[in-house]
């Protein structure tokens, strides 16, 4: 049976998702930055008046640094309760996420079973860890991602101890800038 | 246990937890009226509903104790067993422990019900006459014979004509229930061949007694054959015989039909089984209402839903100005989508509130318990149960409500004896009462007991190490008496089962602060205790208070917000040891950087520029539990009514956020937990035991009781002005080109009528607008006689604020007097003498109150605001005013002066106005003093209230015009009754009683109404 995946891109890393995980993918919005919280949390949107948690996934994925441009796309995934809705048997996340992309490609049409391809044991730049499949379409290679792995909540406990924090803050400012 | 199974037992217990909840009232009522025989059918109606529901599932346990309490009621209700305390205790540990198996009723099984049943028999048993015979044969079971009799089955009219187009054959089924295996099983084996047109299961009469007989039957139709039946059912021949589809029908047209039967229905002897939520509902005469169950995520959503609605909304009106002059009709449409966004919005909201009288009726148990246990007699009364509260809050309330009940009752109060040697009635009385008052509830607990005696608190402060010897000596006794809520405090000398177990009164405070609410404690030694609970009508939404720092935007719960200080003026941030702190009326207070803490970078600018705000312009008070500090803002935008929503598993973490919520423009903001920033900035507070920090809260507290609701306008750029928000009905922004002069006078068209208007630069000392603007906004005023729209520049703002108003620095005719709000000199409006001015014909008094001229009035009010109103306006009426502050005051003036009249608000802390009302009429030498009570909301809630107390009138106290008439009214009827009793040296003439005639009548119909 035929899959389609929505494919995207994080600096010159191709990647995909499939369709039938995706809500819809909007542009145009600035979500609110929530501070304090781990870096790859990029801030909060409002998708017709819910509130969608927008994760930086380049910074998720361990690739370069965070940058929005005009081509900068979030991709709104389902909620493990929409999913369940609709009958489709995957585990994401309970709360509704987006995932900030560099840009969008095109929706990649995958007729066999068979063109996907488990990873090769060497994946430049990306940890295989977050990789399920690869799809070869003539030299380029779209890399299909594991959500349920991209969407693991990684609490990095906020430090505690204030005073050395409010010096840390005022010190590497630089560090912490979007 | 399949799924239809599964729902089908949550619906009995569901059921069963409502027949319960009207059990328990019902019989507690018993008690009083032995006799009543609505409620004692009620009760039994309500147990065998209960123990028909059981039987169907095979909950012997459940089913065999709620049959030992139907069969008690059963004898009452004949007249063969009386109600006494003894079978009322048996019933209601009955009661009990039917809950505790229903919770579960998978375990209840293991659920030892031998002692409940053992004194239920016994009940049983003395309640029978010697010799009587057994009651037996209640349920004959099922009587053989040619005449097939289907009496207990319900049967529809759908069902038998389906059986007859079907060409399905009817059987009457007996069969046993196995144990272990409930009858449903068996049902569901019949299904399977057929359809079970009605199922009942019959109960043993007696508890614990067998039968040989099958205990369950059931009307199935299937298309097998006769002779098939015991082998498809594995029953014995004996066991079923054909019912004709004639019988059938001869049977629906009998009545066998007139309740609508469900799928599966089960019953016992002959009575009906009462649906819950339909026409009747079991015991305690609940009244009869449609209703339809909804999960709260419902209603949650459609929350949701409806303030998405409101946004859109906002944002066509965004549009409406340059669409309406374009397209025709649009404003009008728009303003009807307004109408229904609101509308449906605050519907919405209120399918989320419940009658408190609910949880305050559960009490009554619990009263009733503790009397017995303590020796005391206790009369519980409860006031305003129609008060609503969002649905969460009330089960959170329960628990510390249960406390502070345990409290009065335990602590408060005195056992009988000791109560007639006080001159005190033998029987206690604790009062429990809700009132709802500007988007808050208020609960209180009051009792008449002994009261806290501040010089033992004292010395348990000292002895539990909670403050020191010195500074517990300075303190005033209701500074002592907040002790009582920090932690490791108990007053009780001696610890009971009933309280003082180490829950005390600080986790009740803190359950309360949880919700958002407060806690208040008076007492006074020997006279009693009062606990009031100041509540958020919802938690769903929030007052809250939008602050700007950097580029970002954050909520600040109202509930948490004490006060904003603007460093712009003299105060400024200082530094002790490196932390920030300001000198807030003479006391440090810690401040926390937020910028800093949330580690928000924003450009490195020195000094303002265009576009960004001042940084650290305001310093937020924020009260968090015990805590008072400060959070550094750049910016205080709005207050937002706001919707709270939990933060994603992603956000959770972080420490300094409660939730998020969208703003009306769309953008989503993070709400500050106050008590998250406190642990996470690691605050440190200073010596909580200073005796100045104890003056400052008592300071703090009663600027807190003069808050009020202020609209800030301008007319011109340089002159601020407020008025109370409750004044106003309305605010329209209206188009300059729409005003239209007509005799001298100018008018704009609102409601389909001529309204007028008013520049405020012709009638007070105010500028005008440097150039005309193209829209005015106008306010229109409320509760006048005739309202006139005052124009204004801009709207600024809408503020809570604590006021403290200069009379003195500007006067003059429609300026109430003049503040300080944000460092700018604020004007406040006082509109009735503003439309005086502007209309002397219509405002000025009709008639001259010869009646009121020269009578000294005692004005009991603890707000500022109305009562410098008030005041001003009796005084304008040529009486002599005393003003009080509260109920105590009020009192002791009266005690000492003598006065004509006494106009008194309702809801004052302290003694509130019902209080001092009732010890007015209770006083010999004023008890025929004529009392007028006001209230700022005039709804009829109080009004029954207020004329038990004792009152003469009852008026809202911003319509003065209405006031005046009804204080002529009062003074006059009592100048012909009572006048020389109190010795008045002013005597009212008969041409004022006559006067007034035409009038009185108006007034008595307009309250009575």
């Amino acid at each position: 049976m035929a899959r389609q995946f929505i494919t995207f891109y994080i600096g010159e890393e191709w990647l995909g998702v499939d369709i039938l995980l995706v809500t819809e993918v909007c542009h145009g919005v600035t979500p609110t930055p929530v501070d304090l919280c781990p870096d790859y949390v990029f801030g909060l949107m409002n998708l017709r008046g819910k509130i969608i948690t927008v994760l930086d996934l380049a910074c998720k994925l361990g690739l370069a640094g965070r940058s929005i441009t005009p081509a900068s796309r979030i991709i709104v995934l389902k909620s493990n309760a929409e999913l369940a809705r609709q009958n489709i048997h995957a585990t994401l996340s309970n709360d509704p996420v987006g995932l900030l992309v560099d840009r969008v490609g095109d929706v990649l049409v995958v007729e066999e079973e068979h063109e996907l391809e488990e990873a090769p044991a060497h994946l430049a730049g990306l940890d295989g860890y977050f990789v399920d499949r690869v799809v070869r379409v003539e030299h380029a290679l779209m890399t299909v991602l594991r959500l349920p792995e991209v969407l693991v909540v990684t609490g990095e406990e906020p430090p505690t101890d204030v005073e050395t924090d409010l010096n840390a803050g005022m010190d590497d400012k630089e560090a912490h800038s979007e | 246990m399949d799924a239809t199974q599964k729902s089908q037992l949550d619906t009995f217990v569901w059921e069963s937890r409502e027949h319960l909840d009207l059990l328990e009232p019902a019989l507690l009522r018993l008690q009083q009226e032995p006799a009543n025989a609505d409620l004692i059918n009620g009760i039994f109606r309500a147990a065998h509903s209960i123990k028909g529901g059981a039987g169907f599932f095979g909950l012997t346990h459940i089913q065999e104790l709620s049959h030992g309490l139907e069969h008690i009621m059963s004898r009452v209700r004949d007249g063969e067993a009386s109600v006494t305390a003894e079978l009322l205790d048996l019933l209601l540990a009955g009661v009990d422990k039917l809950r505790l198996m229903i919770d579960d009723p998978e375990a209840s099984g293991q659920v030892d019900i031998s002692n409940e049943m053992d004194g239920l028999r016994g009940a049983f048993d003395s309640a029978r006459s010697p010799g009587a015979p057994v009651a037996a044969g209640e349920a004959e079971g099922f009587s053989g014979g040619d005449v097939v009799d289907l009496a207990p089955f319900h049967v529809t009219p759908e069902q038998v004509e389906d059986v007859a187009k079907k060409s399905l054959f009817v059987y009457r089924v007996r069969f046993f229930r196995v144990a272990g295996a409930p009858p449903v099983n068996y049902v569901a084996k019949m299904e399977s061949v057929g359809v079970v047109l009605d199922a009942v299961t019959r109960m043993p009469d007696a508890p614990g007694a067998g039968s040989d007989a099958p205990d369950c039957e059931a009307l199935f139709a299937s298309v097998l054959q006769e002779d098939m039946i015991d082998i498809a059912l594995e029953i014995p021949r004996e066991h079923y015989e054909s019912v004709s589809l004639e019988v059938l029908r001869a049977y629906l047209t009998e009545g066998g039909a007139e309740r609508p039967a469900a799928s599966v229905r089960c019953e016992t002897s002959g009575t009906a089984l009462v649906p819950a939520g339909r026409a009747e509902r079991g015991a305690g005469g609940g009244k009869a209402e449609d209703t339809v169950r909804l999960p709260v995520s419902l209603l949650d959503d459609l929350m949701n839903l409806a303030g998405e609605l409101v946004l859109g909304r906002n944002q066509l009106l965004m549009l409406s100005d340059q669409l309406s002059d374009r397209v025709n009709g649009f404003t009008p449409a728009l303003r009807n989508i307004d109408r229904v966004a609101t509308g449906l919005r605050d519907k919405v909201m209120s399918t989320r509130l419940q009658p408190l009288g609910n949880l305050f009726n559960r009490f009554k148990r619990v009263i009733r318990d503790l009397a017995a246990e303590l020796n005391r007699q206790i009369e519980l009364r409860i006031e305003g149960g129609e008060v609503e509260l969002d649905k969460s809050l009330i089960e959170l309330l329960s628990d510390p409500m249960t406390h502070l009940l345990r409290n009065s009752a335990d602590h408060g109060i005195e056992p009988p004896g000791e109560r007639e040697a006080q001159g005190k009635p033998p029987t206690g009385r604790i009062t429990l009462s809700a009132t709802h008052q500007g988007g808050r509830v208020f609960i209180r607990i009051c009792d008449d007991g002994r009261g806290m005696d501040p010089e033992r608190v004292r010395r348990k402060m000292v002895e539990r190490g909670l403050a020191r010897a010195e500074d517990v000596e300075g303190m005033s006794d209701r500074q002592v008496l907040k002790y009582v809520f920090m932690p490791g405090f108990s007053t009780a000398e001696r610890v009971t089962g009933v309280s003082g177990r180490g829950v005390g009164m600080d986790v009740v405070k803190n359950n309360v602060e949880k919700m958002g609410g407060s806690v208040d404690l008076e007492s006074r030694l020997g006279q009693g205790t009062c606990v009031t609970l100041c509540l958020p009508l919802t938690v769903a939404v929030a007052p809250a208070m939008i602050v700007g720092v950097r580029d970002r935007r954050f909520a600040i719960p109202q509930v948490h917000l004490e006060e904003l200080v603007s460093l712009k003026g003299e105060m400024t941030l200082e530094s002790v040891r490196g932390a920030p702190v300001i000198r807030l009326r003479g006391r440090l207070l810690p401040v926390v950087n937020v910028a800093e803490m949330l580690r928000i970078e924003g450009a490195e600018r020195d000094g303002p520029q265009e576009g960004v705000p001042k940084r650290a312009q305001y310093v937020a008070v924020i009260k968090s539990n015990q805590d008072r500090f400060g959070l550094l803002l750049d910016q205080v935008m709005d207050e937002e009514e706001i919707v709270v929503k939990p933060l994603s598993d992603y956000v959770k973490p972080c420490p300094c956020y409660s939730g998020a919520t969208v703003l009306g423009d769309g953008r989503i903001v993070l709400i500050l937990d106050t008590a998250g920033i406190v642990n996470y900035a690691g605050l440190q507070f200073p010596d909580e035991n200073s005796e100045v920090q104890a003056r400052q809260e008592e300071e703090q507290r009663r600027r807190q009781t003069e808050t009020q609701h202020l609209l800030l306008f301008r007319n011109a750029p340089n002159d601020l002005l407020a008025v109370n928000q409750e004044l106003i009905a309305r605010i329209e922004k209206i188009r300059a080109a729409d005003i239209y002069t007509a005799a001298h006078m100018e008018f704009v068209n609102y409601k389909e009528d001529a309204l007028r208007v008013i520049r405020l630069h012709e009638y007070l000392p105010v500028d005008a607008p440097s150039e005309p603007p193209e829209h005015y906004f106008m306010l229109v005023p409320k509760l006048v006689k005739k309202p006139m729209g005052i124009l204004c520049r801009s709207v600024e703002d809408v503020l809570d604020w604590n006021v403290a108003l200069d009379r003195d620095r500007v006067k003059g005719t429609g300026i109430m007097g003049s503040a300080l709000l944000q460092d700018e000199l604020t004007l406040f409006l006082d509109i009735y003498s503003l439309f005086e001015a502007v209309d002397p014909e219509v405002y000025k008094q009709e008639g001259e109150p010869q009646i009121l001229r020269g009578k000294r009035i005692l004005l009991a009010e603890d707000t500022l605001f109305f009562r410098t109103l008030v005041s001003q306006y009796l005084e304008s009426l040529n009486c002599s005013v005393d003003v009080a502050q509260d109920g105590v005051e009020a009192l002791d003036l009266l005690n000492r002066r003598s006065y004509d009249l006494l106009v008194t608000d309702l809801e004052m802390p302290g003694m509130d106005g019902f209080e001092l009302t009732e010890r007015v009429r209770a006083s010999s030498r004023l008890h025929e003093m004529p009392v007028v009570a006001l209230s700022s909301i005039s709804k009829t809630r109080y009004l029954n209230r207020a004329l038990a107390a004792g009152v003469d009138a009852y008026e809202s106290k911003i319509d003065k015009e209405q006031l005046r008439i009804t204080l002529e009214r009062v003074l006059s009827a009592s100048g012909a009754s009572s006048g020389e009793m109190l010795g008045l040296p002013e005597r009212t003439n008969g041409a004022d009683l006559f006067d007034l005639d035409g009038m009185e009548s108006e007034t008595f119909s307009r309250e009575y109404r």
